[in-house]
């Protein structure tokens, strides 16, 4: 897991799976890492993530409200198609906006 | 036609080895890569919630994974365990349901499965265990 900033937006690139044993791996780190941020807007890109179960959604989700309670915002970006399935079937667009992302690390 | 059954304990890391062995089984089947995301996900969501609920993160229990197809490509996957079982299973399917919020789950994981499979049943006993029956026609 990489992160950056960029125009005061931060960026995650995941890669891997998002399944259980994988978030378990990256869960705290991230937790603490939006806890610390001043960035008002954060980026997951999801490109280089070849698979998500439900366990990677409720990551998803967790880290939203987290964010939220924040007064911060969270985008996804640069979905593979099939990933799309699975997210837009648990609902996860109509609380997270998908964007186009060109910033890369 | 074909079948297989595989036995392995409660471990995190016996997740991916169960999906990918359940694709690497059915290879004779040709499949696409929506249905081999399909099917992915069905075995992950059945045996992660046997690891999480069933065993309640106890790692030294077994499930049991058998797959099957016959002539029709139907696709028959079996995921048992031998746990905690489920008490109200109509509320269990609920989306978003999950009795282990602090966890963060999404509670998304039986209407997924269900959604990607043709049939889905689960039978369940408290402090007996679950058993997942899920067909999927190719
Ligand atoms: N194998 C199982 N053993 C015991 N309880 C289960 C099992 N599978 C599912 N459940 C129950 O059903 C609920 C919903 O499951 P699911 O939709 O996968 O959501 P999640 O895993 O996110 O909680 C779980 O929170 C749990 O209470
Ligand atoms: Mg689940």
């Amino acid at each position: 897991m990489k992160y950056l900033v960029e125009k005061e937006v931060l960026y995650f690139y995941f890669t891997g799976d998002f399944d259980y044993l994988e978030i378990q791996t990256i869960k705290q780190e991230v937790i603490l890492i939006l806890n610390e941020t001043s960035s008002k807007k954060v980026v997951f890109d999801l490109e280089d993530i070849k698979f998500i179960d439900s366990t990677g959604i409720g990551f998803i989700l967790a880290r939203y409200k987290q964010l939220h309670k924040q007064q911060k915002l969270l985008l996804l970006s640069n979905i593979s198609s099939e990933n799309k399935v699975i997210l837009a079937m648990s609902g996860v667009f109509q609380i997270i906006d998908l964007i186009k992302s060109e910033v890369k690390p | 036609m074909n079948k297989m059954k595989l036995s392995f304990l409660s471990r995190m890391e016996n997740d991916v080895f169960a999906r990918t062995s359940a694709i690497a089984f059915l290879l004779p089947l040709q499949l696409t890569s929506q249905q081999v995301m399909e099917l992915k996900t069905i075995v992950s969501e059945g045996v992660v919630n046997a690891m999480i609920h069933g065993y309640e993160g106890q790692q030294n229990k077994m499930i049991d994974l058998e797959i099957g197809y016959d002539e029709h490509q139907l696709v028959t996957i079996i995921i048992t365990d031998h746990g905690v079982g489920i008490n109200d299973l109509d509320l269990a399917m609920q989306p978003m349901f999950t009795t282990k919020h602090e966890l963060e789950r999404s509670g998304m994981g039986m209407n997924i499965m269900s959604a990607f499979a043709d049939s889905f049943d689960c039978f369940t006993k408290v402090n007996e265990g679950s058993k997942l029956v899920i067909q999927k026609q190719l």
